[in-house]
C-alpha cells in the first residue's frame, strides 16, 4: 500500500516536472522592415492565441508569430481584429482582451497597450496622428478616443448599436453600426467636438467602410444571413453627409478593399466581385470563386490590395481551427502564390 | 519503550480487526447457487457480493442489524450476532421482476458494464456527478471549471452527444444540445451509476459513446433519514436532506438540496494570480420517488424540480479578468412513471412515460451579448414513452419494444428582438434484442453468449421546414467464457449506428448555413479479454481494443461575427485500447483500481492539399489517460484517494505546439469517520481536491480550481 502511494506521488512529481517549462526564452530578432504585408490573425475566440504574420516583399517569404517571437512570454491577446499604421508603429485592436496593442513595426516589439476596460470589444482603429486616435468598441456601442502616445483613453463617444468599422474623412469619423445585423445606420462623428453629429441610414448590417479621401465614403452592408443574403454598397458624400447612391448585392457582401480605376473588390458568399464606384455598377460577374480560395467552406476571410504591384491578397481561414494562408492573385483572378499564416487571418495590411 | 508498547497495542488491535471479519455466502434458496450483487447494508456502509455470492463484512457490533437485498430476491434483515453463526445465507427468489437492469446483470453478467455504488464518502468528496464519473469511472469529463461549470463526458474520444444518459430509465440528454451537463445532478440523490462502454442489450439505444445510467431512490428496504451540510474553501455552502420510508407495499424517498457558492476561486494565468469573477451559482433541487410493489407489479413514480442560477464567467485572457455579469437561469422539472408487470414466470412488460420541461433564460443586463435585449429565453418540452416486452428463460432473453418522444422548443432568435422560433421533433423507434446463452455449444469454452440489439428510428422535425430522418442501427456481441484458462473471457462487439443532429445543430446550421445537416454515421468493433484471478486478493484485469470510424461528424466552427456554425466534417477514426485492473485485498479492507486509456482520434479527411488537420488528433482529445484510485476501509474510517493523469491536448486542428494544453495530474483524497451516538449515525468527511495545487486547463481559457478543502457532516437515523 505504501509503495502504491509513493508511486502515485512519484507519478505526480515526474509529471509536474515535465509539464512545466521554466527555461528563460530569449527574444528573437524578427525581420520586419516596416514595408511589407502585415497579417493580423484572430486566433480562436476565447483562446488567447492571436498572432501577427509578416510577409517580406524582397525575400517573398512569410514569418509567422512575429509578435510572440519578439516578446517572449507575452501573448498578443484574444481575437485581434484590426490593425492601423501610423509612422513606424502598428496599432492592433484586440477584441476580447479589450485593448489596443501598440507595436514597433521595425522590431515587432510591444510598446504597451491602451486598456479600454472590461466589456469594450475593440474592432477597428483609426490613428490620425501621434496624439489622436479612435477605436470602435462593439460591446460599448461607442467610439473611444485615445492618445496613442500616453496610451490613455480621452473620451467615450456614444454612437449606434454594435459599431464595427471606422474611417476618417474630411474632419469626420464615419462609423458603421452593425447591430449584429439588426440595424442600418452610419454615425458621423465630428472630431472637433467628439460628438455624434448625424446618423445616416444605409443597408442592414453595415460592417466595412472605405475612402480614398476623394469626397466619398463607401459602406459595405452585409445584410441578413438568409438564403438570398441581400446586402448592399452605399456611397456617402462627405461634403453633405448624405447618401448619394447605393447598389444591391446578393450573397452577403463583406470583406472588401479599394483597388485602382476607382473600383472596389468585395467578397460575397460566392466569390470576389468588382464594383465601379463612379457609377456604382457591378463590373462583370464573379472573377474569383470563394471555393478557389477555400475549397471546403468557400469563405474569403479577408482581402487587401497591393496598389504598387496590382495584386490582391486574400485570407483563407481553412476550417477555422488551424493555421490559415494568404492567397495572392492578380486582378484577373489568376493565382500567383499561397503562403501560410496564423489562425483566422482576418486583417491584411500592405505597406508599400 | 513506550513507543513499542503503543505499537504493540495498535498491532493487536489491527490484527484483531483484520482477522475478526465475517465471511458470508449469499445463495439462492432453491438452486443453492451463489448470488452476485447482493447488497448488504450495515452500520457504516454497504457492500456487494461477488460473482460467487461471497461477501466479507467488516467487524460490527453484535447488536448491529444488516439488511441483505437484491432486486430479484426477497430482502432479509438479520442481527450480526445471528449472522455470525452462519456460513451461508439463503435468499428467496421473488416471483416478480422488479428491475430489468438487474435481471440483465443477473442473467447476462457478461455485459461490459461497470457498476459504481455511491456511498457517503463519495457523496461527501464529489460536488457533482461529473466529478464522480471522472475519478471513479475513469471517464474523461470536459469541465469548464468550478463547482458548477458545465461538465460533459467523452468516451473513446467521441463527443458528448454520443453518450446517452438515462436517469431512472428515462433519457435525459438535453435535446437542444444532445449532451447532458453532469453538474446539474447532485451525487446526493444518486445511489448507483452504471457505465456501459458498449451498450445495454436489454435497452433500446445503440450509441458509440456508451450509456450512463444513474439511479436514485433505488431498492428502499428500511426507514432512513439522511441529512448533511457541506462547505468548502471556494465558498460552497450546501445543505441536503433525504428521507426514505417503507410502509407495506409502498415506499418513498424525498430528497432536498440547497446549495450556493460565490465560486470566485483563485487561479493562476501567465504568472499572475486572479480571482475568477461572475462564476457564482445558486441551486435548489427537490426530488421524490414513490414505489408500489405487489407480487406481480412494481409501479414507480419519480419527480424532480431544479432551479439553477449561475453566472457566466468571462474568458481568462490577458487583462480581461472581469465578465459581462451575464447569467443563466434554468428551471427544470422531470417526471417519470414506470411500471414493471410480471405477466407470468417468463414474460414481463415494462412501460415508461416521462415528461421533461426546461425553461432557460440567459440574462445579459448590460447587453454585452445581445445587441438589443437583456434576456433570451428558450423553453423545451420533452415527452417520451417506452414499452418493452421481455421473455426470459435459463438460456434466452428476448426483448421487443417501441419508444417515442415528442419535443417542442420555443427559442428567442439570438439576434432579433421579440422573434420566437417554434421547432418540434417527433421520434418513433422500434427495437428488438436478444441474448442466447449456452454452456455446451462450443467445446473449447465453458460458456458462450450471443447478444444482439437492432433498432429503427423515424424522426420528423420541423426546424425551418419539415425534415424526415431514418436511423437504422444494430449491435452484436459474442462472449466466450473460460477460453482455455478458467475465468479468461473473450468478448467481441460490432455495430453500425447513426446520430441525428440535435435541435441546436440543425437550427444553427439552417439559420446561418442554409443547409440541413447529415446524420453522423458510425461503424465500430471492439474486442476485450477479461480475466479474474486471486493472487493478491480478488482481482480482475481487462484489456479492450476498439476501432470506431465516423463519417459526417458534426463540428462547430467559428464563422461570421464570432458566430459558430455546425458543419459535417468528413470522417474521423477513433482507435485505442483500455486496460483496467481492479483488486480487493485484505478481505475488502483495501481496494485499488487502475484504468489506462489510449485513444488516437484522428481526422481522416484531407479537405485539400493545404489541409494541416489531416491525420491529426481531434481538438481537446487526450491520447493517454490514467486513473489510479484507492479505497481503504478500516473500522469506522473510510479513506479514498483518486488520481487522474491526462496527457497533452491540442485546441487547434493542426496540432501546432503553440496551441497545446499541458498534461496535468490531479490528486484528490477524502477521509471519513463514522460514529454512533444515541442511535444516530454521524459521519464527518474532510476532502481535499487538487492536493498538489496543479494549475491546469481542460478547456483553454477556463482555469480549473486550485487546491480546495471541503468539510461534510452527514447524520443518518
Amino acid at each position: 500500500m505504501k509503495n502504491i502511494f509513493y508511486l502515485i506521488i512519484l507519478c505526480s512529481v515526474l509529471f509536474v516536472s515535465c509539464s512545466k517549462n521554466d527555461d528563460p526564452v530569449t527574444p528573437q530578432t524578427v525581420e520586419t522592415k516596416y514595408k511589407g504585408v502585415y497579417i493580423v490573425n484572430e486566433g480562436l475566440y476565447g483562446q488567447n492565441n492571436s498572432s501577427v504574420s509578416y510577409y517580406d516583399f524582397e525575400t517573398q517569404t512569410a514569418t509567422n508569430d512575429v509578435y510572440a517571437k519578439a516578446n517572449p512570454g507575452i501573448n498578443l491577446g484574444d481575437t485581434a481584429n484590426d490593425m492601423d499604421i501610423y509612422g513606424d508603429k502598428g496599432y492592433i485592436a484586440v477584441d476580447y482582451s479589450n485593448k489596443v496593442e501598440i507595436i514597433d513595426l521595425n522590431t515587432s516589439k510591444s510598446l504597451g497597450y491602451v486598456d479600454l476596460g472590461v466589456g469594450s470589444s475593440p474592432r477597428d482603429v483609426v490613428v490620425l496622428d501621434s496624439t489622436i486616435a479612435y477605436v470602435t468598441c462593439l460591446a460599448k456601442d461607442a467610439l473611444v478616443k485615445f492618445n496613442p502616445s500616453t496610451k490613455q483613453v480621452i473620451k467615450t463617444i456614444p454612437i449606434g448599436s454594435k459599431p464595427e468599422a471606422a474611417v476618417y474623412s474630411a474632419g469626420k469619423i464615419y462609423v458603421t453600426n452593425s447591430g449584429y445585423g439588426d440595424t442600418n445606420t452610419v454615425s458621423v462623428v465630428d472630431i472637433t467636438t467628439d460628438t455624434e453629429e448625424k446618423v445616416l441610414t444605409v443597408g442592414y448590417n453595415p460592417r466595412f467602410a472605405h475612402t480614398k479621401n476623394d469626397g466619398y465614403v463607401y459602406v459595405v452592408c452585409t445584410g441578413v444571413y438568409d438564403a438570398v443574403g441581400k446586402g448592399s454598397l452605399y456611397k456617402i458624400a462627405t461634403n453633405s453627409n448624405t447618401v448619394v447612391d447605393s447598389l444591391i448585392i446578393n450573397s452577403n457582401p463583406g470583406e472588401s478593399c479599394l483597388i485602382n480605376n476607382n473600383q472596389m473588390v468585395i467578397a460575397t458568399n460566392n466569390g470576389l466581385i468588382k464594383v465601379n464606384l463612379t457609377n456604382m455598377k457591378q463590373v462583370g460577374d464573379i472573377f474569383v470563386s470563394s471555393t478557389s480560395i477555400n475549397p471546403v467552406y468557400g469563405v474569403i476571410y479577408s482581402v487587401a490590395f497591393d496598389s504598387k504591384n496590382n495584386l490582391l491578397y486574400c485570407g483563407n481561414a481553412k476550417d477555422y481551427q488551424q493555421d490559415g494562408e494568404i492567397v495572392v492573385m492578380d486582378l484577373n483572378g489568376s493565382e500567383i502564390k499561397r503562403f501560410g499564416v496564423g489562425i483566422n487571418p482576418g486583417c491584411i495590411l500592405i505597406v508599400n | 519503550m513506550k513507543i513499542c508498547k503503543v505499537l504493540l497495542i495498535l498491532f493487536v488491535l489491527i490484527t484483531n480487526e483484520l482477522f475478526s471479519q465475517k465471511t458470508i455466502y449469499l445463495a439462492d434458496k432453491i438452486s443453492k447457487i451463489g448470488i452476485e450483487n447482493v447488497n448488504a447494508a450495515f452500520f457504516n456502509g454497504n457492500l456487494l457480493s461477488d460473482k460467487f455470492g461471497k461477501l466479507v463484512l467488516p467487524v460490527l457490533q453484535y447488536s448491529d442489524t444488516l439488511v441483505f437485498s437484491h432486486v430479484s430476491y426477497e430482502s432479509k434483515k438479520i442481527k450480526y450476532n445471528e449472522l455470525n453463526q452462519l456460513d451461508t445465507l439463503f435468499l428467496t427468489l421473488k416471483n416478480y421482476v422488479t428491475d430489468d437492469v438487474t435481471i440483465t446483470s443477473k442473467t447476462t453478467s457478461s455485459q461490459t458494464k461497470q457498476v459504481y455504488k455511491v456511498d457517503e464518502t463519495k457523496k461527501a468528496l464529489f460536488n457533482t456527478t461529473g466529478d464522480m464519473l471522472k475519478f471513479d469511472a475513469g471517464i474523461y469529463v470536459k469541465d469548464y471549471g468550478g463547482d458548477n461549470g458545465v461538465k460533459s463526458v467523452s468516451l473513446r474520444g467521441l463527443s458528448s452527444e454520443n453518450t446517452i444518459v438515462l436517469f431512472n430509465e428515462a433519457r435525459i440528454n438535453d435535446l437542444r444540445t444532445g449532451m447532458f451537463d453532469f453538474s446539474l445532478i447532485s451525487p446526493l440523490v444518486i445511489n448507483k451509476m452504471e457505465v456501459y462502454k458498449n451498450t445495454d442489450f436489454n435497452g433500446s439505444n445503440i450509441s458509440e459513446g456508451g450509456i450512463i445510467k444513474l439511479v436514485s431512490g433505488d431498492n428502499i428496504t428500511v426507514n432512513k433519514l439522511f441529512a448533511g451540510l457541506k462547505t468548502n474553501t471556494d465558498n460552497l455552502v450546501s445543505g441536503f436532506l433525504n428521507v426514505e420510508r417503507v410502509a407495506g407495499n409502498f415506499s418513498y424517498a424525498i430528497n432536498f438540496e440547497r446549495s450556493y457558492s460565490s465560486n470566485n476561486y483563485n487561479y493562476s494565468f501567465e504568472g499572475s494570480d486572479y480571482d475568477r469573477k461572475n462564476a457564482f451559482f445558486s441551486k435548489y433541487f427537490v426530488s421524490s420517488t414513490i414505489e408500489y410493489k405487489n407480487s406481480v407489479n412494481v409501479l414507480k413514480a419519480y419527480f424532480h424540480l431544479t432551479e439553477l442560477n449561475s453566472g457566466i464567467p468571462g474568458f481568462v485572457v490577458t487583462n480581461n479578468t472581469e465578465s459581462s455579469q451575464a447569467s443563466n437561469n434554468s428551471n427544470t422539472w422531470l417526471a417519470i412513471l414506470t411500471n414493471d408487470f410480471q405477466i407470468n414466470n417468463s414474460i414481463s412488460l415494462l412501460s415508461m412515460l416521462s415528461f421533461n420541461k426546461q425553461n432557460l433564460k440567459l440574462k445579459d443586463p448590460y447587453m454585452q451579448i445581445f445587441s438589443n435585449k437583456t434576456e433570451q429565453k428558450s423553453l423545451l418540452n420533452d415527452f417520451s414513452g417506452k414499452v418493452k416486452l421481455q421473455y426470459f428463460s435459463s438460456d434466452w432473453i428476448v426483448n421487443l419494444g417501441y419508444e417515442f418522444y415528442y419535443s417542442d422548443l420555443k427559442n428567442d432568435l439570438p439576434t432579433e428582438q421579440n422573434k420566437i422560433l417554434k421547432l418540434n421533433k417527433t421520434s418513433n423507434k422500434v427495437f428488438a434484442s436478444g441474448t442466447y446463452k449456452n454452456s455446451s455449444l462450443l467445446k473449447f469454452v465453458d460458456n458462450f453468449q450471443l447478444m444482439a440489439l437492432t433498432s429503427y428510428e423515424m424522426i420528423n422535425e420541423k426546424i425551418f421546414g419539415h425534415n424526415n430522418d431514418y436511423i437504422p442501427a444494430y449491435k452484436i456481441s459474442l462472449r466466450f467464457e473460460s477460453i482455455g484458462i478458467k475465468n479468461l473471457n473473450l468478448i467481441l462487439n460490432n455495430s453500425i449506428s447513426k446520430r441525428a443532429p440535435s435541435f441546436n445543430e440543425q437550427f444553427y446550421s439552417c439559420l446561418y448555413n442554409i443547409k440541413v445537416l447529415n446524420d453522423e454515421k458510425y461503424r465500430s468493433w471492439d474486442a476485450s479479454l477479461d480475466y479474474s484471478f486471486n493472487i493478491l486478493g480478488k482481482e480482475n484485469l481487462t484489456f479492450t481494443y476498439y476501432d470506431i470510424i465516423s463519417k459526417d461528424k458534426i463540428v462547430w466552427i467559428p464563422s461570421r461575427q464570432a458566430l459558430q456554425v455546425p458543419k459535417n466534417y468528413g470522417h474521423v477514426r477513433h482507435q485505442g485500447f483500455e486496460i483496467e485492473y481492479t483488486g480487493d485485498y485484505l478481505n475488502n479492507l483495501l481496494g485499488i483500481s487502475i484504468l489506462y486509456n489510449n485513444n488516437i482520434a484522428k481526422n481522416k479527411s484531407l479537405m485539400y492539399s493545404g489541409d494541416n488537420s489531416y491525420n491529426k488528433q481531434l481538438v481537446y482529445t487526450p491520447e493517454h489517460r490514467l486513473n489510479i484510485n484507492m479505497d481503504v476501509r478500516y473500522n469506522r474510517f473510510h479513506a479514498a484517494i483518486y488520481s487522474s493523469l491526462i496527457s497533452e491536448r491540442y485546441y487547434t486542428a493542426d496540432n501546432t505546439s503553440k496551441n497545446k494544453l499541458d498534461p496535468y495530474f490531479i490528486l484528490d483524497a477524502a477521509l471519513s469517520y463514522s460514529l454512533d451516538l444515541f442511535n444516530i449515525r454521524n459521519n464527518l468527511t474532510i476532502s481535499v481536491s487538487n492536493i498538489l495545487n496543479e494549475e491546469y486547463f481542460i478547456i483553454q481559457s477556463y482555469p480549473m480550481p486550485l487546491r480546495t478543502i471541503a468539510l461534510t457532516y452527514i447524520l443518518e437515523m
